[in-house]
């Protein structure tokens, strides 16, 4: 895989390859470390449906 | 970003485990010329018998094309749009294209590697809306049931109060009772002393007589001697009637009240009325929503029988027109016209149906009287068109031909006009 450039490609001396394979690498970059947000994210959302649930059943338990 | 999920090759399987399709595939122009650009396209075997091969190179061009939208749709409003890069990076699809291509061809890891990446992110993102979804209905669960403790907490308290007020009260009435029961009681004996003391008992009555009767009368003999008899049975009668007053309305009144309260503070009936007062002041999105849907359907009602059963002028039917339209649309829609079914759907219902026939109605009316008063000239048919052509569109044309169907049975339209309608019946509907 071709390492991307970005200062020679802001240049536009790179060639239509190397500006598809910077710009692919990016992307792949970016979805990459927004999956790894998304990961930690969900882990958040499954801790706080469990404490929601405990506190729902206690509150159920006590009416 | 392209939500679609990425399994390339379904769509030439009927179903899983069906054999792929080699000629269905080859007749794909784009994937013809993606076969093109590997290496030993030339002596590549494309017959039934490398169908493996095929598949598995169809396979790839479907992620590429799938990937491709998916990647460059993020890229574009993640990055391009939002960081530096974005005013530098103009013509940048065509590259994209181009590399993702020679990706799937000579790198086919990499492509799995970005189809994996995409798909991971579409299935997190699936993940986070309905975990999201689920925390918002717990929360409101939870509010719920707080606010349905606080309105029993709150009921409760009140009612409480209400029923030692109903107990007071209940005491109360049962300690006059008490006391007219006594009253009555010595009104009657003093009615009867008096009685002894007067007329021809009186004359034998030696507590009549002055000094003799001062020594041996009682308190209620004295009492009874000293006031009219009049008097005194007025009062007997008065407090009678009371103390049956009493006993026949007032005291069982009070006593169902005392048990009704009890009743529903020592049973479940408490929560249901919490949860029905809870229900009526909770305002929740669905609930506003179903109360909005309400007042549409109202509006409808008073649409149809204010106006709908006189005559429907130009602008009141255009008006109804375009909320039927509107509800048509959320028929198709199906959103709103589901809230409105969970509201009330066969009031809805009607009122479309309702509708409906207003319209049909005035449609029949406003076509008949111009059939019946037109004054065939020169051109007959121009004519004859001219009066229809403004009920030719939709929505009104299904009204307007049921209006032409009826007029041709009319005797009182002409033999002449009826061959025209019928040529324009037959013709433009």
């Amino acid at each position: 895989m071709q390492k991307p450039d970005l200062e020679k490609y802001l240049t536009e001396e790179m060639s239509n390859e190397q500006k598809g394979a910077l710009h692919v690498n990016l992307a792949l970059v970016y979805l990459q470390t927004l999956n790894n947000i998304n990961e930690r994210y969900l882990e958040m959302l499954k801790e706080t449906t469990e404490t929601l649930k405990r506190i729902s059943k206690k509150i159920e338990k006590s009416a | 970003m392209n939500t679609e999920r990425f399994s390339p090759g379904d769509f030439l399987r009927e179903q899983e485990g069906d054999k792929f399709d080699v000629s269905e595939a080859l007749n794909n122009k784009d994937f013809l010329e993606f076969l093109t650009k590997y290496g030993d396209a030339e002596s590549f075997d494309s017959s039934e018998a490398n169908t493996q091969e095929i598949e598995k190179r169809f396979q790839s061009f479907e992620s590429k094309n799938a990937s491709a939208a998916a990647l460059k749709a993020f890229y574009k409003k993640e990055v391009i749009e939002k960081t530096i890069i974005g005013g530098e990076a103009k013509g940048w699809e065509k590259p994209v294209d181009e590399y993702i291509e020679k990706v799937a061809i000579e790198n086919p890891e990499l492509m799995t590697l970005i189809h994996e990446t995409l798909y991971k992110k579409q299935e997190a993102e699936k993940e986070i809306e309905s975990r999201t979804l689920e925390i918002k209905d717990i929360l409101r669960l939870i509010a719920g049931k707080e606010s349905l403790e606080i309105m029993k907490f709150s009921l409760k308290d009140a009612l409480e109060r209400s029923a030692d007020q109903a107990r007071d009260l209940l005491n109360l009435e049962k300690s006059k009772k008490e006391a007219l029961v006594r009253q009555s009681e010595k009104a009657g004996r003093l009615v009867e002393i008096k009685r002894s003391m007067t007329g021809v008992r009186g004359l034998f009555n030696f507590k009549n007589f002055a000094v003799i009767g001062w020594i041996f009368r009682n308190p209620e003999e004295r009492e009874a001697k000293r006031r009219p008899k009049q008097e005194l049975e007025a009062i007997a009668k008065i407090l009678e009637k009371s103390l049956k007053k009493s006993e026949e309305k007032k005291l069982p009144e009070l006593e169902s009240n005392v048990k009704i309260l009890t009743e529903v503070l020592e049973t479940e009936k408490l929560a249901g009325m919490a949860k029905a007062v809870l229900l009526d002041i909770l305002p929740t999105g669905q609930m506003v929503k179903e109360k909005a849907a309400q007042h549409v359907s109202k509006f409808m009602e008073s649409l149809i029988s204010s106006k709908g059963k006189k005559e429907l002028g130009e602008k009141q039917l255009e008006e109804l027109l375009s909320i039927k339209k509107s509800l048509e649309d959320a028929v198709s829609e199906g959103e709103a016209l589901k809230i409105m079914e969970q509201v009330d759907g066969e009031k809805t219902e009607k009122a479309m149906g309702q509708l409906e026939v207003a319209i049909e109605n005035r449609v029949t009316k406003e076509i008949m009287d111009s059939v019946f008063s037109a004054k065939l000239k020169s051109r007959p048919l121009e004519e004859m068109e001219k009066i229809i052509k403004g009920y030719l569109d939709k929505p009104l044309n299904e009204s307007a031909k049921k209006a032409l169907e009826l007029i041709l049975k009319s005797p009182r339209v002409s033999p002449e006009k009826k061959i025209l309608l019928k040529k324009i019946l037959l013709e433009k509907f």
